[in-house]
């Protein structure tokens, strides 16, 4: 396989053998050193080989292994003779970001540090296993996976202008709960209002350094302003529904006489039957994972408000935005100068669109789109913004995170011995974690560094860099 | 009958070997519930019937680890031990024996949330078989 260096930022895979496009990555000389080692670069060529992909295989600066699809994999397909792959898109659907904004400042608020930290895991539910306290019956779990976000809202959980500030209003419209199994909602209703485990996790931060003046104003951002952070996604929901479609479509991709490299590619083709079905239950997801978000969000006010004693006014806690990392979408995009009908998968990666996009609120479009990008638990999250060179190139996309560099025994390993949490505490940072070795599987080593991340995106000119956030508090699942 | 635990980057996984078909399935039923929890703490179990198809045997063995790891993820349950009642290529018939997990007895090492396709394998050996399978946390 070979690579070429195009500039100080990309690199190319020449289309070669299977391939049907070439693939490109987005990286640093530091980042390709390290990611080298995987078998990440064969996925992308894998991905670059399926049926009707359109452009190129892209993978953001963030990339790391994945099942089938990279992580950090931006791929666009031809509505008619291209695919939708639930690989592509991830089990944990619409794993997404939500930030807010406070009007509190970071001496106002690190006094009560310990005992926030300490209220927000006793009213969030977090961890293995844990339940919410939103219960749904069957009907209204199926309101949830329809309407998304204005459910919540409807429920009188979060503002009016909430859904402006969620990609896609918070609400994808061809949601269909007839598509999903009983298993699927089996396991999804009774985990509304929760953060869950493993890497999803709920940051108080302060906002550190303010690159773009004008976009931070516009995102309602300014220095030494605290921010509340939420990550999580659509739970066993959409890890239920991702299996669920990866099981049947490896039966009928079987017959359909595609040939597949690897059997986590499992596909159809976006117009099948099966395709439509996958687009519908994904939407699902996507919406229960925005309402989770809009809940938790609700939820975690409502505990700053009680903890500090304080009126809603005086917290003055406002969205800034909600973006996903894992789905698909149809979108319009110009191709080689005609605009054509898209099937997107991003996995692991964030939409990013630039100034003047029809499909944002009108309040972002001057700046693009903001777009939250999380780091690990010590180091720092960036606030970014969309942009034209984005829509040209990457269909609109951008990265999404740090990624992991250590296994999770790894991690365990280097952090044997050692008390984290105090090492946290000495540092700045608050944390609390409800699982057993969570602590050690998320410390900062075992993840990239994520300003190198971001500082590709931002030089290659995919996303713009407009504030980055220092944590100083964290609630890990 | 061994297995081992195999460290990947993000997730974690099992390579199990075993000298028949119907050993190793089950002795996968047990490596994966072991990375979930302590099974000597499971006891007074209750038996259920699973039976799972699939395309050839590599994507039985999946089907069938999904169907076990139904019971955790779905039902809260733990699977103390699985006996394979039939198999064929594509098709088995098993019966599991199960207890609901009890937060104040259970420990839970690990969530495992799904079980994938990637570098699975199931191939005959010199003296039985070896599996291998890749596991989402």
């Amino acid at each position: 396989m070979e690579l070429i260096q195009t500039d100080a930022y990309t690199w190319e895979i020449p289309k070669t053998g299977d391939m049907n496009v070439p693939a490109r990555i987005y990286a640093s000389d530091a980042i390709m050193e390290a990611v080298k080692k995987e078998e990440t670069f064969r996925q992308l060529v894998n991905v670059a080989s399926l049926p009707g992909i359109v452009g190129r295989a892209m993978a953001m600066p963030d990339i790391h292994w994945g099942y089938g699809f990279p992580i950090g994999g931006v791929a666009a397909f031809d509505m008619d003779s291209g695919v939708i792959s639930p690989g592509g898109v991830g089990y944990d659907i619409n794993c997404g970001v939500r930030l807010a904004a406070l009007g509190l400042e970071e001496k106002e608020i690190r006094p009560h540090l310990e005992n926030l930290v300490v209220a927000l895991q006793k009213h969030i539910p977090s961890g293995v296993g844990s339940t919410g306290t939103v219960k749904l019956s069957l009907a209204d779990l199926k309101k949830v996976m329809k309407k998304g976000s204005p459910w919540a809202l409807s429920q009188g959980y979060g503002r009016d202008t909430d859904t402006g500030r969620t990609e896609e209003g918070g609400c994808m419209k061809n949601a269909d709960p007839a598509d999903v199994s009983d298993r699927a909602m089996d396991r999804g209703k009774n985990q509304l209002g929760t953060l869950g485990s493993g890497n999803h996790f709920m940051e108080i931060g302060v906002v550190d350094t303010i690159y773009d003046p004008a976009a931070a104003r516009v995102f309602g951002l300014a220095e030494k302003q605290v921010t509340l952070l939420i990550h999580t996604g659509s739970r066993g929901l959409g890890h239920q529904i991702c299996d669920d479609f990866l099981a049947l479509m490896t039966k009928k991709v079987h017959k359909s006489g595609i040939a597949l490299p690897d059997r986590q590619l499992a596909c159809m083709p976006v117009q099948s039957a099966e395709g439509q079905a996958y687009y519908r239950a994904m939407a699902c997801a996507a919406n229960f994972a925005w309402a989770n978000r809009q809940i938790l969000l609700h939820m975690a006010e409502t505990v700053l408000m009680h903890t500090l004693g304080i009126s809603p006014r005086d917290l003055g806690m406002r969205m800034v935005y909600d973006v996903c990392h894992n789905i698909a979408k149809t979108e319009t995009h110009v191709i080689n100068g005609e605009k054509r009908k898209v099937c997107v998968h991003r996995k692991g990666a964030t939409r990013a669109f630039g100034p003047g996009h029809a499909g944002l609120d009108p309040a972002f479009r001057e700046t693009g789109q903001p777009i939250l990008i999380p780091g690990d638990m010590g180091t720092a999250s960036y606030v970014l913004a969309g942009t034209q060179k984005a829509m040209e190139e990457t269909f609109g996309s951008t990265c999404h995170g740090a990624g992991r560099v250590m296994s999770r025994k790894a991690a365990k390993k280097a952090a044997k011995g050692r008390f984290l949490q105090q090492e946290m505490e000495k540092k700045g940072v608050f944390v609390r974690a409800a699982g057993r070795g969570t602590m050690a599987e998320e410390m900062p080593e075992a993840y990239k560094d994520v300003t190198e991340v971001v500082n590709v995106v931002h030089g290659s000119g995919i996303s713009k860099k407009v504030a980055k956030l220092r944590p100083i508090a964290v609630i890990k699942g | 009958m061994p297995y081992e635990v195999i460290d990947h980057t993000a997730d974690t996984g099992i390579r199990v070997w075993a000298p028949t078909l119907p050993d190793l399935f089950a002795e996968a039923c047990r490596a994966l519930f072991e990375q979930i929890t302590d099974l000597r703490q499971i006891t007074e179990t209750h038996a259920q019937t699973i039976c799972v198809d699939g395309i050839d045997q590599t994507d039985l063995l999946i089907n069938w680890l999904r169907a076990c790891l139904l019971e955790w993820t779905a039902n809260q349950g733990m699977i103390q031990s699985a006996k394979i009642v039939e198999i064929r290529d594509t098709w088995l018939e098993a019966r599991v024996f199960v207890r609901a997990f009890d937060p104040q007895k259970h420990p839970v090492f690990a969530d495992i949330k799904a079980v994938t396709y990637h570098s699975a394998n199931l191939s005959p050996t010199s003296d039985g078989w070896q599996g291998q399978i890749i596991f989402d946390v």
